[in-house]
């Protein structure tokens, strides 16, 4: 294909391709665990991270990375003293980190803010570098997961009998968070929130609707991902639309699709 | 009987905010022992059950199982524990095996893989529950009482040293029931377990249990089931029938505590 000539697209594709494998398996740990509304909220606690990185000079990469982890770890913290639960944390946290980025924002002057690259970032401007650490995270991240595969399940399946039966449930849930913010933040430059939101979740939730068992779901899940995310930037090229806009499209309907239609053939 | 300490309660108060659950409660349980806990709603039978794996921290008194802290007793996997509540996501991807094997995996070193043993285990458990048949399907997809006995099985393939029971009868038939009480009696007999059974079926129970405790908040009364029924003072205390324990409107003492005033 002669797409393939040009050398920001190759990266585009890797990028595709990486990225998917990353939600794939991140994805069915998201769905497992019900952490689906944390991811749309430490993705939009992101811009908070953003904000404070431009208005004191750092490097917004890395302050929206602790930002993340350190809401991620606090509304971990809340929800296992059980006052309130995560979704409700989540829902003050991304308000109010939204909050304190739209603030800071305002006060670092004569800075514009780029809305629309960090609502779908900007696949196709993807430099070596980003690529390179999406590798590194899908070396690091995805054995981690499988390492931990069993008793992850326990935890999700039944919490309490996990942990009677010896399972470190604070560490993986712990660790479950950190990861899942490092993700968020990692790929929000590249696809943006609203692509990131869309899929830490599809992929597992399609994943669970077609498979009986933990393995395949995983399975399938990483190849929905990955089919979604490559092909979703192929149609953008030929419709010439914005690749990540039609990534989420891509995958949201052909979950419905499967939704609907799973359903109608169960019942003949 | 009680030679060796399983399970030692010294004095524990457990509190909730500024409500007492459980108050100087001190007893013990031993090897090869069966004990059914009975007791009205909010007595605090979970309470006492959840304080012994160390889910839930007294504000006094202490806790040794087999010597040890509750966590330790959990690392080094002492329990099998079937909880009175469960709330499962019916979509989950797995199969009633999955289910009971899972307890086999945590008892694994990391990347460690099911033995033959393991499966043999497994199968035995699923067998013992007689849901062997059933082993492929869904957990989501099982009706409550098999659901009940794979959850059962599943505490059983953990192997444990001490099992909870929080009203594990739940949901099982009539047959189910007799044969899951059986089983208990020959699973302390030939592994020396220390089995603590919640159950509000007193009469079911006491045919096959060494001793009863009676929880009201304190333990009113733990020992031979016949010393329990030539009680007085705790006749005076439950009524005089004992099937005021499974708690009817004639109940005056037994009135349910308010639960949860929120
Ligand atoms: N998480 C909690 N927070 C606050 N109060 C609690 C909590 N768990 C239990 N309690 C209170 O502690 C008391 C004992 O509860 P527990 O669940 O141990 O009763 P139980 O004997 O198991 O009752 P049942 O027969 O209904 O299962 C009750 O008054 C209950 O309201
Ligand atoms: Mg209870």
């Amino acid at each position: 294909m002669e797409i393939f000539n040009y050398p920001f697209f190759k990266i585009a594709f890797a990028t595709a391709f990486f990225a998917g494998i990353l939600f794939g398996v991140v994805s069915f740990f998201v769905y497992s665990r019900k952490l689906a509304f944390l991811g749309v909220g430490i993705s939009h606690a992101a811009f908070g991270g953003v904000a404070l990185g431009v208005f004191f000079g750092f490097s917004p990469f890395f302050s929206a990375l602790i930002f993340c982890v350190l809401t991620a770890i606090f509304i971990g913290k809340i929800s296992k003293s059980a006052k309130i639960s995560v979704n409700a944390s989540v829902g003050i946290f991304f308000s109010l980190s939204m909050a304190i980025g739209a603030v800071f924002i305002s006060l670092k002057r004569g800075y514009s803010f780029d809305l629309q690259s960090y609502l779908f970032g900007n696949i196709l401007a993807v430099s070596q570098r980003e690529v390179f650490y999406l590798v590194l995270a899908d070396v690091l991240i995805v054995p981690f997961l499988l390492f931990f595969l069993r008793r992850i399940i326990y935890l999700s399946f039944d919490e309490e009998s996990a942990r009677v039966s010896g399972v470190k449930t604070d560490f993986l849930d712990y660790s479950l968070l950190v990861i899942f913010a490092f993700i968020v933040v990692l790929t929000i430059k590249i696809i943006g929130i609203i692509l990131v939101s869309a899929l830490v979740i599809l992929p597992g939730m399609f994943a669970v609707l077609v498979s009986k068992s933990y393995k395949s779901a995983i399975a399938i899940s990483i190849v929905f991902s990955v089919i979604t995310m490559t092909g979703g930037l192929f149609l953008s090229y030929i419709a010439n639309t914005p690749p990540g806009a039609t990534i989420t499209i891509l995958a949201s309907s052909l979950y419905f699709i499967f939704l609907l239609t799973y359903k109608s053939l169960k019942k003949y | 009987m009680m030679t060796e300490n399983c399970i030692s309660f010294n004095n524990v108060t457990v509190k909730f905010g500024s409500a007492t659950a459980l108050k100087d409660v001190s007893m013990e349980i031993g090897r090869s022992e069966l004990v059914a806990i009975v007791g009205p709603n909010g007595a605090g039978k979970t309470t006492l059950l959840k304080a012994a794996m160390g889910l839930i921290k007294p504000v006094r008194g202490s806790i040794k199982i087999l010597g040890d802290s509750p966590a330790k007793a959990r690392d080094r996997g002492i329990f099998g524990y079937v909880g009175q509540i469960s709330l499962y996501d019916d979509r989950f991807p797995l199969s009633a095996k999955d289910v009971v094997a899972l307890s086999r995996y945590a008892k694994k070193k990391f990347l460690e893989r099911l033995t033959q043993k393991d499966e043999k285990i497994i199968y035995d458990s699923l067998e013992t529950v007689g849901m062997s048949g059933e082993s492929q399907k869904r957990f989501g997809d099982l009706s409550g009482g098999q659901r009940q006995r794979i959850l059962i099985a599943r505490a059983l393939a953990f192997e444990p040293k001490i099992l909870l029971l929080d009203e594990p009868s739940t949901g099982l038939d009539t047959v189910a029931q007799e044969t899951f009480y059986e089983l208990l009696v020959k699973l302390k007999n030939e592994k020396g377990l220390a089995i603590v059974i919640v159950s509000h079926d007193i009469g079911a129970v006491s045919r096959y249990v060494d001793t009863i405790a009676c929880l009201k908040e304190k333990i009113h009364f733990h020992g031979k089931f016949e010393g329990f029924l030539s009680d007085e003072n705790l006749k005076s205390f439950f009524g005089d029938k004992i099937n005021i324990l499974v708690h009817d409107e004639n109940c005056a003492t037994c009135k349910r505590k308010n639960i949860g005033n929120i």
